[in-house]
């Protein structure tokens, strides 16, 4: 059941600085890898949207958040270390 | 979770401002610092307070760096070679492909040219392309500057490989500001190169108009002047262009008198206005007129308006006047057409006529505003034809182009003619079937004087009988009945009746009839009285009248009303009716009854009259027991005619002769010591000789009313028709040779008589039978005295045909040794070129003469008959060949053999053919016979049940001389053929018109219609095979090829190196 739950992300990012443009395609590969077929990804580019990002509370990009399944999460960062993000994420429990 | 804290807003204090600024710089910079560290260069932005994001500076370095990258890259993926120039000219930098340029020609200088001043190289070029660095340096200073927005320069830069052009473009690097430039060289060859063809091929189209012999014109509408022509104007129209140049509006001067107004017309701005094509004349200076074909094209100002008039003329002189030609020869063709003594006649779908000449008018009696537009079959086709309707509908629903037939047309007068027809389907241009053309020989006539000549031999032949009969007959009954026989039977007469009339009551019966039965005779009633009801029947007039009474359509003769259905219903049709009469007394009518209407005319009555007078003459001297006027006639002793009757019945042979123009010879017979034999055996012997050789010559004769015993030892003969030259000479030899051997018998003994001949021959030696006789006599003498077995009256005659029995006894021998030889002729496919087959041709080679060429000897073998024999040794041969050269795995290609009309004639041929073919493996293919078109025609309807025999043992028929007759197309449809040979007259006659061609043509046509295949003969030059190839001919023989060769040679040079 729980393999079927659909993970929603929202990316903010700023541009295509270089932390932010890992952090997109560090993000992709970690779901395609890891959640084939159950994810969808929100980018948000802090210099067009401010007002999202105050919206949300972001203060620093890039940033991650993860809104379902609940709690809500936020991870700060490149998210390079790719362990570390899917413990964060709730997802190395399920590797072997 | 990571979380970066928002820096805290500084605090300024008022002393020490400097010492605070840069303590606040500090705190930034370690504020900065610190934010970095803290996020591990993880994060790209800080948001302030208002959610404002700020880039941290790594992120800032970062940024720049990827655009710098960028922009690099952008400037070194350009094909263009750039380089940056600082405002005094000197490089700056330079692009990837300004490298690589100057890497693959050798030009790699330290850091290519970076630091270099450009502008210096440019000043100190030297030789070729010094002049446009010197341009190049100069366009960059104008815009380094700021004199010019920009400089571009098109420059060559040919390396040792190839020729190749650059584009030179100079831009300030910042607009609006001098500080140094953008130097951009783009290779532009491809351009160039293109450019360089356009231009070539104008060039090469300006010298096409030049060169063309058409004329290009350009005209000016408004002004009526001619602005350019092109130089082949001064060859059609003989007149300079300069002339034309000079004074522009003189062209119209060299147009035709008659044609200007047309011209000026055409050369005005709204004729103009579209493309328009016009003929007309000019007029050379010499005065020569040319035909001019112009062709003109508007050109408009941006406006629409035609401001020139473009065109390109012609001069079709030449081809007017071919097309006039052909005009000419189409106008011939229709004239003669009109002309020609044939009907023609064309047939809508509906039959209406839509075009008839001038003969079927002539021969029906119509008016051509009658017929035009009528419908065919009620205007000429009798009305018991009909069905001749569903007859077109065939004609137009079938594949077959050709079709003929026979029938009856009605004149306006309501006569028939017979008419043989030839119908093709007419089709319209696009194939459709829209009616028929008719070609039509009127054949009444030829087809009256067929039946005519065949009835009047008849006649002839029942005369020859009755008389035969006369001298034999010893009562009047047997006459009677004898003489109704040879009527019917002889004379083809439907029915022959002889009644007699007792002289004391004039009452009559008949007494003998011949080809009827007795319930018609039931019918007769013979009265020689007047004011019976029977008294006006025909048989009754002749009597009483004692003159022969003609009834030539018994349908409508109103005396013989009362029996007439009675007639009709056996098929009688017309009668005629003579008095047989005995010392000028009427004793008896002989009524002579035909099938069909109108047969007596005055010949067959001339004729008949004289065979009444026989039977008279006959029944008086029975009835009287004359011997005496008998004795006047015949010789007693052995019953043939004597001088007197024989001289008559010559007389009569004379007349036929003269009618049917052939000849007649008259024998008179010597025997040799026969005065001997009276003389050592006694008269009796004598007698009984004379009487043996009566009956020998009778035999020989065939016909006892042909003899006659003229003298003590003589006799004479008379033969009524020469059929063909050697006809006469053969007859002798086997008369001479007949007699020779025939055993005479007298008194127990066999005696062997030989006998002498004169021969005289009408008309040439005599016109009347007393002079003929004389001649013969004469001829007789001289054989006599020459020692001769014959002789002729004139001696060429004697000499010819002595010559022409020493070629008989040479072919007999001939045969007999061997000499005869097949000699084979190839036949090619005139498509492919290789070999089909041979014709098979007989060659005489006589060992004193070499060889013989067939025209001289082939006729003799067919007046011998011995045709048949060489014709079966040919067919053997022949066979035999092509089984040797199948045996020895040459390729089997068909052979042909000529039959003579006599072989197709005889019985036995097929059965020699089924002979020849039964053993073969592979049975009658590979054997083809040949045929001559004029001997097919003879008889059609024993060679297409021949034809028919030969074709199913699978021997194939060719037809040969084909084209001989118009008639035999008619028949062509129906015989079982499956080639044609197209006699070699037409094959030489082809080069030599139009005529001769479309014949061959519509042959080759026509034979392919009805599915033969053609064989041209006699082709000698590639021109006729050519010809012939383009017709669609499909296969020639000829000496183009190859004369006709022995069967070694043929076999060597064509069957085992197949021509290809």
């Amino acid at each position: 059941m729980s393999r079927r739950v659909v993970f929603r992300f929202r990316l903010y990012v700023a541009d295509d600085a270089l932390n932010s443009a890992r952090a997109v395609i560090n993000l992709t590969a970690l779901c395609r890898e890891h959640l084939p077929g159950r994810h969808e990804i929100e980018i948000v580019d802090v210099f067009r949207h401010p007002e999202r990002a105050l919206a949300d509370g972001i203060f620093l990009t890039p940033t991650l958040v993860r809104l379902s399944p609940s709690p809500v999460r936020k991870i700060v960062g490149s998210l390079s270390q790719t362990s570390a993000v899917l413990e964060a994420l709730g997802l190395e429990k399920r590797e072997p | 979770m990571k979380r970066a804290k928002a820096p805290s807003g500084p605090t300024v204090p008022p002393a020490e401002t400097s010492e605070v600024v840069f303590a606040l710089i500090e705190a930034l910079h370690a504020t900065g610092k610190r934010l970095e560290e803290l996020t591990a260069g993880e994060v790209d932005t800080v948001a302030d307070r208002h959610g404002r994001p700020h880039l941290l500076r790594h992120a800032q370095e970062a940024l720049r760096h990827t655009e710098a990258a960028r922009q690099a890259a952008i400037l070194n993926a350009l094909p263009a070679h750039l380089a940056l120039l600082d405002p005094h000219g000197r490089v700056l930098s330079v692009n990837d492909t300004w490298r690589r340029f100057a890497d693959a020609n050798g030009l790699r200088s330290p850091a290519y040219g970076v630091g270099l001043n450009y502008l210096e190289v440019c000043d100190r070029a030297r030789g070729k392309g010094a002049e446009g660095a010197r341009e190049a340096a100069e366009g960059i200073r104008a815009v380094l500057g700021g004199g010019a927005e920009s400089f571009t320069a098109e420059y060559p830069c040919h390396s040792p490989e190839q020729e190749r052009w650059f584009l030179l473009m100079v831009t300030p690097m910042i607009h609006e500001q001098p500080g140094g430039v953008v130097v951009v060289h783009v290779d532009v060859t491809a351009k160039r190169l293109a450019d360089d063809r356009l231009r070539e091929s104008e060039g090469r189209f300006r010298q096409i108009a030049e060169n063309i012999r058409d004329v290009f014109f350009l005209h000016e509408a408004a002004r009526e002047r001619m602005l350019y022509v092109s130089p082949a104007y001064e060859e059609i129209w003989g007149r300079t262009c300069e002339s034309l140049h000079a004074r522009p509006k003189s062209w119209i001067d060299a147009v035709h008198r008659d044609d200007q107004a047309a011209i000026k017309r055409q050369f005005t701005e709204e004729v103009a206005a579209k493309p328009s094509t016009m003929e007309y004349r000019i007029v050379r200076p010499g005065g020569e007129v040319r035909w001019i074909e112009a062709r003109t094209f508007p050109v408009r100002d941006d406006s629409g308006t035609v401001v020139r008039i473009a065109g390109l003329a012609k001069d079709i002189t030449q081809l007017r006047q071919t097309t006039q030609e052909l005009r000419e020869s189409e106008r011939r063709f229709s004239d003669l057409l009109r002309d020609v003594e044939l009907v023609a006649v064309m047939l809508d779908r509906e039959a209406r006529i839509t075009f008839c000449n001038s003969y079927l008018l002539r021969l029906t009696g119509w008016q051509q505003e009658d017929v035009l537009g009528r419908d065919w079959f009620d205007l000429f086709v009798p009305p018991e034809l009909d069905g001749r309707k569903r007859f077109l509908a065939t004609l137009l629903g079938d594949q077959a182009r050709v079709a003929c037939h026979e029938n009856e047309i009605l004149t306006r007068a309501g006569d028939r003619r017979l008419v043989r027809w030839n119908h093709t389907l007419l089709r319209s241009a696009d194939g459709d079937r829209i009616g028929i053309a008719s070609i039509g020989e009127d054949i009444t006539e030829q087809k009256l004087a067929e039946v005519r000549i065949r009835r009047l031999t008849r006649v002839y032949a029942m005369l020859s009988g009755v008389n035969a009969l006369i001298v034999r007959v010893r009562d009047r009954e047997e006459l009677f009945v004898e003489a109704c026989r040879i009527a019917v039977e002889v004379g083809a007469f439907r029915m022959a009746w002889i009644g007699v009339v007792d002289p004391k009551t004039l009452d009559g019966r008949v007494v003998a009839w011949f080809g009827g039965d007795a319930e018609y005779v039931g019918l007769v009633r013979l009265t020689g009285r007047e004011g019976t009801p029977e008294s006006e029947r025909p048989a009754c007039r002749a009597l009483r009248q004692a003159q022969a009474v003609i009834c030539n359509d018994i349908a409508t003769d109103l005396s013989l009303a009362s029996i007439r259905k009675g007639l009709l219903e056996h098929g009688l049709r017309s009668a005629a009716y003579f008095p047989l009469t005995v010392t000028g007394r009427p004793e008896a009518v002989m009524a002579l009854i035909a099938g069909e209407t109108g047969v007596f005319d005055d010949e067959e009555l001339r004729l008949l009259t004289e065979l009444s007078c026989d039977i008279s003459f006959a029944m008086d001297h029975i009835g009287k027991q004359e011997r005496l006027d008998y004795l006047a006639y015949y010789d007693v002793l052995t019953g043939l005619a004597n001088r007197t009757l024989f001289l008559e019945r010559v007389g009569q042979y004379m007349r036929s002769a003269a009618i049917g123009r052939h000849s007649l010879a008259l024998f008179l017979v010597d025997l040799e010591r026969f005065r001997n034999v009276n003389e050592s055996l006694g008269r009796a012997a004598g007698d009984a000789l004379l009487r043996q050789v009566a009956e020998l010559l009778t035999r020989l004769a065939g016909d006892v009313g042909l003899l006659a015993r003229v003298g003590a030892d003589q006799f004479a003969a008379v033969l009524p028709a020469v059929k063909a030259e050697g006809h006469v000479a053969r007859l002798l030899e086997k008369a001479v040779t007949g007699f020779m051997e025939h055993p005479f018998r007298l008194e127990e003994a066999v005696f062997r008589i030989s006998a002498r001949a004169g021969v005289a021959l009408f008309p040439e030696d005599g016109t009347d039978a007393e002079t003929l006789l004389r001649r013969a006599e004469a001829a007789l003498e001289r054989a006599k005295k020459d020692g001769e077995r014959y002789s002729f009256y004139t001696r060429e005659m004697t000499d010819a045909v002595g010559e022409k029995l020493t070629l008989e006894s040479r072919l007999r021998e001939a045969l007999e040794k061997g000499e005869f030889v097949l000699h084979y002729q190839p036949k090619v496919n005139l498509a492919s070129g290789s070999l089909t087959g041979a014709e098979a041709l007989i060659r005489w080679n006589d060992p004193g003469t070499g060889l013989v060429p067939p025209g001289r000897f082939i006729p003799v073998l067919e007046e011998t008959g011995m045709i048949h024999e060489v014709g079966r040794w040919a067919l053997h041969r022949a066979n035999a060949d092509t089984q040797r050269w199948r045996a020895a795995g040459l390729p089997a290609v068909r052979v042909s053999v000529n039959v003579s009309p006599l072989q197709l004639r005889s019985r036995s041929f097929i059965d020699e053919v089924r002979q020849v073919v039964d053993g073969n493996p592979d049975g009658g293919a590979g054997l083809e016979l040949e045929i001559t078109e004029s001997l097919i025609m003879e008889d059609v309807r024993h060679s297409i049940a021949s034809l028919q025999a030969i074709r199913a043992l699978g021997v194939k028929v060719a037809i040969d001389d084909f084209g001989t007759g118009f008639s035999s197309l008619s028949y062509l449809s129906r015989l079982p053929v499956d080639t044609l040979k197209i006699d070699r007259a037409f094959v030489t006659d082809m080069t030599a018109g139009p005529e001769g061609l479309a014949l061959v043509s519509t042959i080759i046509s026509l034979a392919h219609s009805l599915k033969l295949t053609v064989v041209a003969e006699g082709v000698e030059t590639e021109e006729q095979s050519r010809l012939l190839r383009l017709l669609g001919c499909n296969e020639m023989q000829g000496f183009l090829i190859s004369k006709p060769v022995p069967a070694e040679l043929f076999e060597t040079r064509f069957l085992a190196q197949p021509a290809g």
